[in-house]
């Protein structure tokens, strides 16, 4: 169940980002976020993770900030926000340890 | 009404367009720059400093109105020509102003403007102050390196004056300001021994403080003053860049006539960009309109008013 919300979440982000930008993303596991190979800037990553944030707020009541972590400033490959797929696993242990 | 509250802006001589930018540095682009920031030139100092546009900015207003009188003067900064004595106090000679004058500084970046409102408003309605000369002038690029093109790309040199009676005084408010000092090091000049004084900015840091906390700040205000969002007639906010204000008119929901952008050609100009925006509008006749002004950034520090011209 969890999986599957966050799953939709970050779909959420990616169809609301490629709204406001020219080369639209495919929304997969493996769509890089950061780091060699990258097609977004960093606004545009401001925009996915403030729509995560928000739609973790609405839908489970925590108030997350993703760049406080630690394990966002990794370089690339520890980074959770490397791809869609890290990303989706960090949050999914994050959330459950929150819940 | 409008005739009372003057604004008159200055920039140093130098304009770095993008093209510019890019033959420096092959890999900046100013497609990029144009499209995503909607910046295409900015002003930049070359042997001006902060004083040198804040007196340009108060000369440009003494021609429209004496300043004889003012009885307080705020300078808002954070790139001071010292660290002391106090920028004001450097204006209030250099501008010959009457010695029974109250005048400080502020240091705040892009909210500053809305804080020194605040300050001035407060004055005013305290009986403190009848006149009010409000500058603000900022000069971020001499902390940016050369190299670093991403900032150089964003932020330009400028001044303003103000000048706020009372009674357009008591035509401003509420007042909502805030601090997030846990982010304090979002936006900072650091210093080391091998670069001097120097700028570093968590972009998307500031962007998510900007998308999360300005539509709560502008709802808050708008519930606080009374009036409906539909009734606000122009949306001035510090630019940041033009994507992030794209991004906070979406969320907003605020139609595209009422968004008053003001970069393209000077860029990010710090505590001046609400001022600057300002100047443009008042050329049209506001009377009876509403106008909200909010400026968020470094400190990380928010604050927004309403102005009813």
């Amino acid at each position: 169940m969890l999986k599957t919300i966050v799953d939709e979440i970050l779909k959420g982000a990616i169809e609301d980002l490629n709204m406001q930008i020219k080369d639209k993303v495919e929304y997969s596991d493996d769509l890089i976020l950061n780091g060699d190979g990258c097609k977004i800037d960093s606004m545009d990553r401001g925009v996915i993770i403030f729509y995560i944030e928000t739609e973790i707020e609405q839908r489970f009541n925590h108030s997350i900030s993703l760049l406080a972590d630690e394990q966002f400033r990794e370089s690339d490959d520890k980074n959770p926000l490397r791809t869609v797929g890290s990303l989706k696993e960090w949050l999914n242990h994050r959330l459950e340890e929150l819940n | 009404m409008n005739g009372e509250l003057l604004i008159r802006s200055y920039f140093p001589k130098h304009l770095l367009s993008n093209e510019e930018l890019q033959r420096q540095c092959p890999d900046f682009s100013a497609d990029y720059a144009s499209r995503k920031l909607g910046i295409v030139s900015r002003y930049t100092i070359t042997d001006e400093d902060c004083l040198d546009l804040a007196l340009g900015a108060c000369e440009r207003l003494r021609e429209q109105v004496s300043l004889d009188d003012v009885d307080l003067l705020i300078f808002v900064t954070q790139s001071p020509v010292y660290p002391l004595p106090s920028m004001s106090c450097i204006l209030h000679g250099r501008l010959q102003l009457k010695p029974s004058i109250a005048a400080m500084d502020l240091n705040l970046g892009c909210s500053g403007y809305i804080y020194a409102l605040s300050i001035a408003v407060s004055y005013v309605k305290a009986g403190m102050a009848n006149k009010v000369l409000l500058v603000t002038s900022d000069t971020y690029t001499k902390y940016i390196k050369a190299d670093d093109y991403n900032n150089r790309a964003i932020f330009g040199d400028g001044a303003t004056a103000t000048l706020l009676t009372s009674e357009i005084a008591t035509n401003i408010g509420p007042f909502l300001l805030g601090t997030d000092g846990e982010g304090w090091e979002k936006i900072i000049v650091r210093s080391n021994s091998d670069d001097g004084l120097f700028f570093s900015m968590d972009g998307p840091g500031i962007m998510i403080y900007a998308l999360k906390e300005v539509p709560k700040l502008v709802k808050k205000l708008v519930e606080k003053s009374g009036v409906s969002m539909d009734e606000i007639d122009y949306f001035v906010f510090h630019p940041g860049n033009e994507y992030i204000l794209k991004n906070i008119q979406r969320i907003l929901k605020i139609p595209d006539e009422k968004l008053v952008i003001n970069l393209r050609k000077i860029g990010n100009t710090v505590s001046s960009t609400i001022p600057i925006a300002m100047e443009r509008i008042l050329q049209n006749d506001l009377r009876g309109k509403n106008i909200l002004l909010c400026g968020y950034g470094v400190g990380l520090s928010i604050g927004g008013t309403i102005l009813r011209l």
